[in-house]
């Protein structure tokens, strides 16, 4: 489970003149089974409330917690119940992705048994058994981010977030990742995702959240949402939000 | 080939390189800013070790009988002429022996090696071989032979050959001038006159020392180069590359800390780094003795004895070390591989004069030069493969080579928990020259203090010109503090439209504030004037202001204290305690911006040895200004500390109140020159009690004191 409660991130920019509130009192529940959508358009502030609940980044204030555990006060602790995956994720192209698979299990200080067992089921569970020794650099663009998936479930997290998994992705590879993502409802893990293609949160997310400048305009369950905006469709909620705001 | 797309594509290039502004900053401005300090710097410590060698005496050994004139030139000449008689029994016989086997030409290169070993030996520098009958024959007019002995390789031999020779000269001279005087006419006499000796000289070095002399200083620069580009290219690659190619994010959501990652990476730059350089030297080593072979005809080879490589080895570790700490922490900065490599330039262009300091001739490594990082590298180097006697330099050496890979690695560290410069991805972003041109809560940031004082050192060196009037020292004096002190300060505190009240501290002071600080500004006069007397004695350099010094009687009094007692305080803390430790504070802290603000006020005084003493009075400065909250209290203070210690200087003021009291000139010039100890004592205490005193007065330190701690947490640049 991830709990977010007034999380704020404020950066100083000169160019921006000064300070800047990149997420402004976000607070929000994703529960176990679930997968939360975190819609917004670009420079909404998503990545940002994603590198905080991955420790990347520390926030100015608020407070969030995975699975209990306080993401500022143990950030190891919360960084190894935690899978983390962004289109732009790089894999490391002179590895194979069987080297990638062990490095990043030996880095999650998996037993060695364990991490070399976990490495068969994974080249299986993505199909990737005929490539598993043949450097990430010579992969298709599908092939890598199968890795790239791999790598990011090598401990078996019990929560994943997912920041923008899709993007800068063809079709096909971007069906594989939304079937992965939504595989891991059925496997009970908490999930989040953000994104800003509207139709993705229509199709996977059980619950959304619509961010804007930092603030979150409007959350809840997609169908709730949709009934009490009165709108039928999420992109129409999202652009008379946008509006008003 | 059309010449208009020619030209159209040239012209869009240029402007496309010139809207670069990293490009711009670090092939332009950053020089502009960095060279006068690394040379003003550098030429600084050479001057006193250069200097040191010729001041020096060198004891030379004279062999056959010697005339007196001659031995008066020599000491005249600053050698320390001895005798071979009252050396060891047989020195003069065995030199003779082996002058004879290295003369007949047969067999030199035993020969050489072992007059080396003779002088070498009694740690002699050379020697002076007078032949049979030298003072007769002189007497017949009849052409004397001197032979001299001295090792190429070795810088204080070079300098007591060049000192015997000036000396022979002027015996010489001696010798024309009598016969002139005493047979002005006579033709044939004149002739003999013009060289009445015989001069020949005698290398005794063998060949593979030669060898080593022309390839150590090269061998040292190599080993600088070679661990220099073995580091940086995977320290780029690892850190900004990293970056580039999205992978350092994943790394990140791992479960490991960040300093895990900066030391795993720096282990791998360094295993790298060494790998690399060392087979790089072995090739080199090899095209070494190949080359000495072919040029040399034999005079010259070079091989390097199996310690001697250990020795390499040995300095090459720690020196890989500091490169891969300094390159893996600047190129963290860098969100690319290719922005990475922007940031070689700044290392090139502070190791490349570093390193060029092993070239020089008679600069050897000692305690001090063994600090300078890069240089003493090179030193050390030389100095194994000369066989030089360097252990004590060589381990403070490597000390502050491990201490500065140390800091470089601490450094790196630190910029890996910068969020800013951690996520700083995407299109051109990355050290942006301009972010130095943005102020933050009306205050100046920290890098706009390093600029500024480059900038302020940058136009000192380019104003400086020698002083030789009173009027030049009166011009370079208005120079520095009003051009190159308080334009630049004023010029980009307004460029910033910073808060100039909060900036410069500019408030009233309390009254009761004030008599603390005079007593404060006293008690830390005679602390200096003791430390410099007693613990690192004063630099002879004149300076403009010591040219005032001795010129005192040709200006006014009154004009002499507003130079002196009251421009440089007003100028010099508007930048110090103002502009500087402003920046400082929400950075560093307190006590960390008085401290550094107080360095960076002795390096303003362009005297390297100079800078631990001002230093200390910089400390005392920046606490007053903190304390007080004003920088009327540092200005006060500076005011009453360059105003007494000029007018004791110049027995001034202070010297005739004195003398009403009785107390007797020379005891006024003992307080300037040695201060007794008691009164050193006093000082200490009432330096104590003042800052107690100031203390009580002021019980907080300023008011609007920004916050440390919280600025620390807030990243400095937009992600």
């Amino acid at each position: 489970m991830i709990e977010a409660d007034g999380l704020t991130k404020i950066f100083f920019d000169p160019k921006r003149g000064g300070e800047f509130r990149a997420v402004s009192d976000v607070s929000f529940t994703c529960q176990p089974g679930r997968i939360f959508g975190l819609l917004g358009p670009n420079g909404a502030g998503k990545t940002t409330t994603l590198r905080i609940l991955a420790t990347s980044l520390v926030p100015t204030s608020g407070r969030a917690t995975i699975d209990g555990i306080d993401v500022a006060k143990d950030p190891a602790a919360a960084r190894a119940r935690l899978g983390f995956c962004t289109g732009a994720t790089g894999i490391y192209e002179r590895l194979t992705p069987r080297e990638m698979i062990r490095y990043f299990g030996r880095l999650y200080g998996s037993p060695e048994p364990e991490v070399e067992r976990r490495i068969e089921e994974l080249l299986d569970l993505f199909a990737l058994r005929p490539y598993a020794d043949t450097s990430c650099g010579r992969l298709s663009a599908g092939n890598r981010q199968k890795v790239s998936l791999a790598r990011t479930i090598v401990h078996d997290p019990p929560v994943l977030v997912f920041d923008e998994p899709t993007t800068s992705l063809d079709v096909l590879v971007a069906r594989t990742v939304t079937e992965f993502v939504a595989d891991c409802r059925t496997r009970k893990k908490t999930v989040i995702l953000s994104t800003h293609i509207m139709s993705e949160v229509e199709r996977l997310c059980d619950d959304v959240a619509i961010l804007h400048r930092g603030r979150i305009l409007l959350q809840g369950p997609v169908g709730e949402v949709k009934e009490r905006a009165g709108i039928s469709s999420i992109e129409d909620i999202f652009f008379s939000l946008v509006r008003e705001a | 080939m059309r010449r208009s797309a020619l030209r159209l594509i040239a012209s869009k290039e240029i402007l496309d390189t010139l809207r670069d502004r990293r490009t711009l900053f670090v092939s332009l401005i950053l020089p502009l800013l960095l060279y006068p300090t690394l040379l003003l710097g550098l030429t600084q410590i050479i001057g006193t070790t250069q200097k040191n060698l010729n001041l020096e005496h060198q004891r030379i050994v004279l062999v056959g009988e010697v005339p007196e004139a001659v031995l008066n030139h020599l000491r005249a000449e600053k050698l320390d002429p001895v005798a071979a008689d009252t050396e060891e029994k047989g020195l003069s016989k065995r030199l003779i022996d082996a002058l004879a086997e290295v003369e007949e030409g047969e067999v030199p290169e035993a020969g050489r090696a072992r007059l080396r070993e003779l002088l070498t030996g009694r740690k002699l520098a050379g020697a002076l071989v007078l032949r049979e009958g030298f003072a007769g024959l002189l007497r017949l007019e009849k052409r004397a032979a001197a032979v001299l002995l001295f090792d190429p390789t070795d810088d204080q031999s070079k300098v007591a050959r060049a000192k015997t020779v000036a000396a022979m000269r002027k015996f010489e001279v001696l010798c024309r001038d009598d016969l002139l005087r005493r047979y002005p006419q006579d033709e044939e006499r004149l002739r003999f006159a013009e060289a009445p000796v015989a001069e020949s000289e005698v290398e005794v070095a063998s060949s593979s020392q030669k060898g080593a002399h022309s390839f150590a200083p090269l061998l040292g620069m190599l080993i600088v180069i070679m661990a220099l580009t073995g580091a940086f290219y995977p320290a780029v690659d690892l850190a900004a590359g990293e970056k580039e190619r999205g992978t350092l994010e994943t790394l990140l959501v791992a479960p490991v800390t960040r300093t895990e990652i900066v030391l795993g990476k720096f282990a791998a730059v360094w295993v790298i780094a060494v790998v690399t350089a060392l087979l790089n030297l072995v090739v080199m080593g090899l095209t070494f003795s190949k080359v000495a072979g072919m040029i040399g005809g034999g005079k010259i080879a070079f091989s390097l004895s199996l310690g001697a490589a250990a020795t390499v080895c040995a300095i090459l570790i720690p020196t890989a070390a500091l490169f891969s700490a300094v390159a893996l922490a600047l190129s963290s900065f860098a969100t690319s591989y290719k922005e990475g490599q922007h940031y070689m330039s700044p290392l090139f262009l502070v190791a490349t004069p570093l390193a060029m300091v092993g070239l020089l001739p008679n600069v050897e490594i000692g305690y001090t030069l063994a600090v300078v990082p890069v240089a003493n590298i090179v030193l050390l180097v030389k100095a194994m493969l000369l066989g030089s006697e360097a252990a004590g330099p060589a381990l403070v050496a490597f000390g502050a080579m491990v201490f500065y890979a140390a800091v470089a690695l601490g450094f790196a560290v630190a910029v890996f928990r910068r969020e800013s410069v951690l996520f700083r991805t995407g299109s051109g972003r990355g050290f942006d020259p301009a972010s130095l041109l943005a102020a933050r809560q009306g205050l100046p940031r920290a890098g706009q203090g390093f600029l500024l004082f480059f900038v302020v050192i940058a136009v000192m060196f380019f104003l400086s010109s020698p002083v030789t009037t009173v009027g030049q020292a009166v011009g370079a004096f208005l120079k520095a503090q009003f051009v190159a002190v308080l334009l630049p300060t004023f010029v980009l505190a307004r460029a910033l439209k910073l808060d100039l009240r909060a900036t410069f501290a500019l408030r009233r002071p309390r009254w009761g504030a004030l008599p603390p600080v005079l007593v404060g500004a006293l008690a830390t006069l005679l602390l200096v004037i003791a430390f410099q007397s007693y613990v690192m004695p004063k630099p002879t350099e004149a300076g403009a202001f010591e040219e005032l010094m001795k010129r005192v009687t040709e200006l006014p009094r009154w004009q002499l204290y507003l130079l002196v007692a009251f421009l440089p305080p007003v100028c010099e803390e508007l930048l110090c305690r103002g502009f500087l430790l402003s920046s400082f504070r929400a950075r560093f802290g307190d006590l960390q911006a008085i401290l550094l603000s107080a360095v960076l006020f002795g390096a303003l005084h362009l005297d390297l040895q100079r800078i631990p003493a001002t230093a200390i009075a910089g400390i005392a400065l920046g606490y007053v200004r903190l304390r007080t909250g004003t920088i009327v209290a540092p200005v006060l203070f500076h005011m009453i500390y360059n105003g007494t210690l000029f007018d004791l200087a110049t027995d001034g003021y202070l010297q005739e109140i004195a003398s009403w009291f009785g107390v007797p000139t020379n005891e006024m010039h003992l307080l300037l020159e040695k201060p007794p100890l008691a009164a050193v004592a006093a000082a200490a205490a009432a330096f104590a009690g003042a800052a107690v005193w100031l203390r009580l007065v002021e019980p907080r330190s300023e008011v609007a004191a920004p916050d440390a701690a919280a600025a620390a947490a807030r990243p400095d640049d937009a992600v």
